[in-house]
Formats: structure tokens, C-alpha cells, sequence
């Protein structure tokens, strides 16, 4: 067989396994990662009513590892009766996100100014986030739909990365987070991250400059277990099973053929 | 069945992206231009909206001020002007003055020196074996790795020292093989957002006829369904 052929044949078997899970439904347990547990445990510790920052912050690219990690933090700060604002200071595709996420969520007795505000996205990464964190309202003249957000009582009470009691990040990499807002306030901070990125920011969970860290979907699916509901994290994590059986299989296979043709060659 | 306008067009997206797998295609190349005109098209927007909202705002509020970085933005476009290049060279060196001060900030203390301390306070009296086996690990790793990558004298390696070499070498191989894992895990979970998207709304619809459709461009291709020419 050709090997442009082989190629085209593993893509689609390939997607062929992954869609396995959706005809034949399995729903593997998951245990929960002691950075998980931490992030979670980290939250539960805050006061109600403490005032939160929830960072989307990813292209729809990574939306499917990262939003459901964001969501999820969405939901517990709404659980814990949080108030809330959510910025965007990376990728602007997340701002539709963080309206789609709001929309999704119950915000009973929760009042738009009073209790959430949905800032938008502010250019220069981390600049911004730097400029953000030492005067808010210098940077931040209106909300999300163009809103002044002046007379909002809710940021009326933070003018500075001071008047924020925990920081959400749900991002894919929340680095900038951690140079510019933990190292000068010393600001409590989890976040989410995707599998790619998880390794660097494990570094800041190990020297707890991060309080708690979630790994890509599996972290995700792990914290929607602990909130106690399934979301689409857990449904990833259902076809991801199916792809390390896959890969593996793919691994064993193809080393076989090239042992074996080594022998005959 | 709620098979609207947006989920159509959501599934032929997928598809007519999934279609550069067999090969390149014009249908993959009109959605990939017509992805990269809609995100730069979202972009433009939302920056514009945010200079509005930051700048434009504040400065017919009455804050004059405003007028310098307004100034400064639009001096980064004499990129393009061989006779003013000189003045974009301004806001680029405020750019990445700003940029490299707070980067040095900001990673002096977390990176270089929190980083340190977590790694000395590793150890500690009465810590059980697995915690010191995981805390030497760390320390090994961290500082032959950086031996490894000294280059400013040189060392002849020989001996003990290419010996020594081998070990931060493993250590960068165990690292890219876990990232390199990870990677992949992440592009399954893109794709296993697109097949959840298939499978679980009403583009589940769609798929027979993307098969069928698939189908016919492969026959197409293959020179089944050519007309010959008597």
C-alpha cells in the first residue's frame, strides 16, 4: 500500500474511533488531581459575596479544552455567590465566548452593574493586564457593550487589583497573570490551562504562586465532577479514552511493520 | 429536527476543512480564507471598539491628554513611508521599553526567584522518601539542565564531563516527550469538540450527506466520473 494512502486510511479510521463514543456511550470515572482538588478547595475557601475576576482568554481554536474550564469557574463563583467581572486580554474571539457562557448560566439575583460586569477586551496583553491591576478604571472607561462603567456600583468598589479577592483565569496561558498581578499584590489565583501549557504553569502551581491548576479537558472534567454536574469536558474526556486506546494500538502496529520489515530488509 | 442556517454553515465549515485530509482542495482553500477574513475581520473590530471605548471616549470627555497615544498609535503606521520611518521608531521603542521593564519585573520575582525558593524548600526534616526522590529529581534536573546549557566558556567534554552531559540530556528528553504527548492530546480534544458538535446536535444530520459528498469528489478525483471523449 502507498504510503499516502496509509496516511489518508489512519485519518479516517482515525475519526472513526473518536466517533465511536457517540454510538456505543461509555462513561469512564475520573479521579480527581490533587491541583484540581486545590483550585477547587481554594475557591470554597473564599468568603461569599467576595468579589472575583473570570479571564477568558482563548481563540476558538483552543475554545474546546479551554471554555469549559472557564465555564466551570463561571458556575462555582456563581455558587459561591461571588461578585464578578470578566475581562479578555489575550484573544477577542473570547469575548463572544464569556457572552455565550453568561447566557448559559442561571443568574438569578444577580443584577447586571451591582453584581457581574462583563468588561471586554482590552488590547496589550500584558501590558493591560499590568495596567489593569494598578488602576482599573484607568484603563477600563466602559463595559463589554460600550457602557460607561462610572456609575456601576460594583466597580466602584475595585479600583485596583487590591479590591479583588480571587482570580479566575480561564485561559490557555495565564503567565502574564502571575509576572504582573501575583508577583506585585500577591493575589490569590487559579487557573485553567490546555494540555500544551500545562507543564510550564505546573512550575508556579509547585512554588504555589498559582493556588490551583487545572490540566486541559481532563482538568476540566475533573472540576465539572467536583461542581457536580457533567459538561463537555467530561463528554472530550469520553472520546479521548477512545483515542489512547487508538494511539496506542496506532504505536504497537506501526512498530511491528517496521521491525518487521527491518528483518527483512 | 432544528437544523438552522448557523449549524448548517457551522458543519460545512468542518467539513470543507476536514477535506484537506484526502488533499488540497478549493473548497478547503475558500473556507480557510474565507476563517482567516473573519477572524481578522473580528480582530479589526474589536480593537477599534476597545481604542474607542479607552481613548476616543475619555479624550471628547474632555481629557486632552488622550491625544498623545492616539498620536503614537497612528505614528506606528510611517512603517510604511520610507521618508518618516524615522517617527515609527518612537512608539516602537516606548513599545518595547514597556514590554522588556515589565517582563524583567515580573519575571525576576516569579520566575527566577520564587522559582528558587520552591526548589530550596523542597526538603524538609522527616519528609517521607517519595517527597525527597521527587525533590531531588527536581533539583538534578533543574541545575545539570542548566549546566547543560551554559555556553559562555568553553568545557571540554571528556571523561567525567561527557559522561555528565548524558544526564540533563534525558531530562530534556523525558520533558519534550511528556509536552510533546500533551500536544497531541490537545489537538484530540479540538477534533473531539468538532465530532461533539456533529454528534450531538442536529448536524448530526449533515454527515450522510458530507459522506456522499465526500464520496463524489474522491470518485471525481480518481477519474471514475470523468466523460471520455469519443
Amino acid at each position: 500500500m502507498e504510503a499516502s494512502t496509509l496516511r489518508k486510511l489512519i485519518h479516517l479510521s482515525f475519526i472513526v474511533a473518536l466517533s465511536l463514543p457517540f454510538i456505543f456511550p461509555i462513561n469512564i470515572p475520573i479521579s480527581v488531581n490533587k491541583s484540581t482538588q486545590d483550585a477547587y478547595n481554594t475557591v470554597e475557601s473564599i468568603p461569599e459575596g467576595s468579589i472575583a475576576l473570570i479571564n477568558f482568554d482563548f481563540s476558538t481554536q483552543s475554545a474546546p479544552e479551554v471554555y469549559p474550564q472557564a465555564l466551570a469557574f463561571l458556575k462555582h463563583a456563581i455558587r459561591r455567590h461571588f461578585k464578578f467581572v470578566i475581562t479578555t486580554f489575550e484573544s477577542p474571539d473570547a469575548v463572544l465566548y464569556a457572552k455565550q457562557a453568561l447566557a448559559s448560566v442561571d443568574l438569578t439575583g444577580y443584577k447586571y452593574g451591582k453584581d457581574y460586569v462583563h468588561l471586554g477586551y482590552f488590547p496589550g496583553k500584558e501590558t493591560s493586564i499590568s495596567a489593569f491591576g494598578r488602576d482599573v478604571h484607568g484603563l477600563v472607561k466602559t463595559d463589554a457593550d460600550g457602557s460607561s462603567i462610572v456609575d456601576m456600583p460594583l466597580m466602584q468598589q475595585i479600583q485596583s487589583a487590591k479590591d479583588i479577592s480571587i482570580w479566575l483565569i480561564g485561559s490557555y496561558n495565564s503567565q502574564p497573570f502571575i509576572t504582573q498581578i501575583y508577583a506585585p499584590y500577591n493575589a490569590i489565583m487559579i487557573s485553567a490551562s490546555d494540555g500544551s501549557s500545562y507543564q510550564s504553569l505546573y512550575t508556579y502551581y509547585q512554588s504555589k504562586q498559582l493556588k490551583g491548576l487545572l490540566n486541559g479537558a481532563r482538568g476540566g472534567a475533573e472540576y465539572e465532577g467536583l461542581l457536580g454536574y457533567a459538561g463537555q469536558a467530561k463528554a472530550i474526556m469520553n472520546v479521548q479514552n477512545f483515542s489512547h486506546v487508538f494511539f496506542i494500538g496506532a504505536i504497537v502496529i506501526g512498530n511491528i511493520i517496521y521491525f518487521r520489515r527491518g528483518k527483512k530488509q | 429536527m432544528n437544523l438552522t442556517l448557523a449549524i448548517l454553515l457551522e458543519a460545512a465549515c468542518t467539513f470543507a476543512i476536514w477535506s484537506y485530509l484526502y488533499k488540497e482542495n478549493p473548497v478547503y482553500r475558500l473556507f480557510e480564507y474565507v476563517f482567516i477574513g473573519i477572524s481578522v475581520g473580528h480582530i479589526l473590530v474589536m480593537s477599534i471598539s476597545s481604542i474607542n471605548g479607552s481613548a476616543i471616549v475619555p479624550l471628547l470627555a474632555g481629557n486632552v491628554l488622550y491625544i498623545i497615544p492616539i498620536i503614537l498609535g497612528f505614528t506606528l503606521y510611517f512603517y510604511f513611508s520610507r521618508s518618516f520611518y524615522y517617527l515609527y521608531r518612537i512608539p516602537m521603542a516606548l513599545l518595547v521599553g514597556t514590554g522588556v521593564g515589565l517582563g524583567i519585573r515580573g519575571a525576576a520575582h516569579s520566575t527566577i526567584i520564587n522559582q528558587t525558593i520552591a526548589n530550596i524548600s523542597l526538603f524538609k526534616l522527616g519528609m517521607d522518601w517519595l517527597s525527597l526522590l521527587k525533590g531531588l529529581a527536581i533539583v538534578v534536573g533543574s541545575v545539570s539542565v542548566l549546566y547543560y546549557f551554559i555556553f559562555t566558556y568553553y568545557v571540554e567534554q571528556k571523561g567525567v564531563i561527557k559522561n555528565a552531559m548524558r544526564l540533563p540530556r534525558y531530562f530534556i528528553m523525558l520533558t519534550f516527550g511528556a509536552l510533546l504527548a500533551n500536544v497531541v492530546m490537545v489537538r484530540t480534544s479540538y477534533l473531539s469538540g468538532r465530532l461533539i458538535f456533529l454528534w450531538t446536535t442536529d448536524a448530526i444530520y449533515t454527515i450522510p450527506i458530507a459522506i456522499a459528498i465526500f464520496s463524489i469528489g474522491i470518485l471525481y478525483d480518481k477519474g471514475f466520473l470523468h466523460i471520455k471523449k469519443k
